[in-house]
């Protein structure tokens, strides 16, 4: 089977992590009073905040939180800030894990809610958020790299714009963390959210959020946390305001090992073997009659992830026969980005989504490309 | 041939209309072939897994691979109960029609 849905999840996952995991969960469960275990708990979360503040240039790791995954390390930061009365400024590229949580806020008359415009690439003019300000403005959060188009934002004029205006940023890295070299010290932002199981390289489960110096929030959630038992409240140090409950270990255990993965081999390497993929697969879906692709062709803003259609197809056709006729995994519909879809005209059915990573081969594109061209053919 | 099982497919779009319809065996090309007498069929069999689908305008959409037991599913609204009777109707007259063609 081909897997072109990397995305929605990395697959296959570096042998390290592979390893790692089964080792951990094969291992006893570690509990404080033994020593010498391989796998101690607290050690194994801060290593995995040592390797994430290594990846994207972060000096002090505890302010990294690790979360279930992107969605609520952004659930954390929305509801976590005082946002009474104010007004978010986003876009209408985003993911729904940003924009229902907006929505619902604004819905619950907490915030008023601006989304502003992309072109037909999916990409946003700075100044339209620059625009878009208000003297009640608090907040811009913006996707810095899209699930559908893969165009990547200009994410430091965007936060720029931000910053001049004493707004906050906030960035969905879900996409990027891990496909582009990401430098949080050298960028005026605030936060910066990130999926673990995507360009990371670990689990379904896992993620978290950079938060800057200084940015205290509310915790989503208190409870449990395997230590200062005696403290009737959450303890207020550190991430442990933020990550009550048992943690997905054997989840951070694959992320780190999906870090140093990346760390040993180098984002902008990785990023260049998936792109080579994104052109091959772009210029020969070019060639064939039938087949609309969305987005640009420009790499240096432009993530390995292509949308297309085929003439006479609708999408679920197309990856229902992809998967069980060719054996091709890819993503069909709208995926989880509906404005994005109404922003480059396929919100009907949107499109189909492929997205090849690092570890996919030539190969693989061109036996892609002879199923396209069969279908194209065939409508 | 019958439907064995209507199973919830969840994906992006609406899980009331689209079902992974389970049949107690494989599809074959016969009953490819039969179900194109319900409805504009397109069949190419020249994929690797030669794949189908049918439009039974007003009534459902399928999808599916010769070999499969199973086929893809979008129902019509407003009345989705009734257009998947229709469908599992479709399959019970092929085994008539085969069953006739057996006792024949």
């Amino acid at each position: 089977m081909i897997y072109l849905n990397n995305a929605a999840t990395s697959y296959p996952k570096p042998a390290r992590v592979v390893e790692r995991v089964c080792s951990y969960v094969s291992s006893i469960p570690y509990h404080a009073s033994r020593a010498n275990s391989d796998f101690a708990s607290a050690d194994l979360l801060d290593t995995c905040r040592n390797k994430l503040a290594q990846l994207f240039g972060v000096s002090d790791s505890s302010r990294i939180v690790l979360t279930s995954g992107a969605t609520e390390a952004l659930n954390l930061v929305f509801r976590g800030l005082e946002l009474a009365g104010s007004h978010i400024i986003s876009s209408v590229t985003e993911h729904n894990s940003v924009l229902r949580p907006l929505r619902h806020l604004e819905r619950d008359g907490v915030i008023e809610l601006s989304l502003v415009a992309c072109d037909s690439a999916g990409r946003i003019d700075p100044g339209d958020i620059q625009r878009a300000i208000r003297p009640n403005t608090r907040l811009v959060v913006i996707n810095h790299g899209s699930n559908v188009t893969g165009v990547v934002q200009d994410l430091a004029a965007i936060a720029q714009v931000a910053h001049d205006h004493g707004l906050m940023c906030v960035v969905d890295a879900a996409q990027t963390a891990g496909n582009l070299p990401l430098d949080v010290s050298k960028l005026p932002i605030d936060a910066m959210v990130f999926a673990g199981h995507k360009y990371l390289f670990g689990l379904q489960g896992t993620g978290g959020v950079y938060l800057r110096p200084g940015l205290e929030l509310r915790p989503l959630k208190v409870g449990g946390t395997g230590v200062r038992s005696e403290s009737v409240f959450q303890p207020e140090e550190g991430p442990l305001l933020y990550e009550a409950g048992t943690p997905n270990v054997p989840g951070i255990v694959s992320m780190t090992a999906g870090v140093e993965f990346l760390l040993a081999e180098g984002v902008e390497n990785l990023r260049n073997r998936a792109l080579r993929r994104f052109e091959e697969l772009r210029r020969a879906l070019g060639e064939i009659e039938g087949v609309t692709m969305y987005g640009e062709a420009r790499s240096n803003a432009q993530l390995a992830v292509l949308s297309f259609n085929i003439d006479g197809w609708n999408p679920d056709q197309v990856s229902y026969a992809l998967e069980n006729s060719f054996d091709i995994v890819v993503r069909s519909g709208l995926h989880c980005a509906p404005l994005m879809h109404e922003a480059i005209g396929t919100s009907l059915e949107g499109t189909v989504r492929a997205s090849p990573s690092c570890h996919t081969t030539e190969q693989e594109v061109m036996n892609l490309v002879v199923a396209i061209q069969q279908m194209a053919k065939a409508r | 041939m019958r439907v064995q099982e209507v199973r919830e497919f969840v994906d992006c779009f609406d899980a009331a209309i689209t079902k992974e319809i389970v049949f107690d065996q494989e599809v074959e090309r016969a009953f490819i072939h039969y179900l194109g007498t319900h409805g504009q069929l397109d069949f190419y069999p020249h994929f690797p897994r030669p794949y189908f689908r049918l439009i039974a305008r007003g009534a459902f959409q399928l999808q599916g691979v010769e070999g499969a037991n199973t086929a893809r599913i979008v129902l019509c609204r407003p009345n989705i109960e009734a257009s998947l009777a229709s469908f599992v109707n479709v399959v019970r007259g092929y085994s008539s029609s085969c069953n006739d063609e057996a006792g024949g």
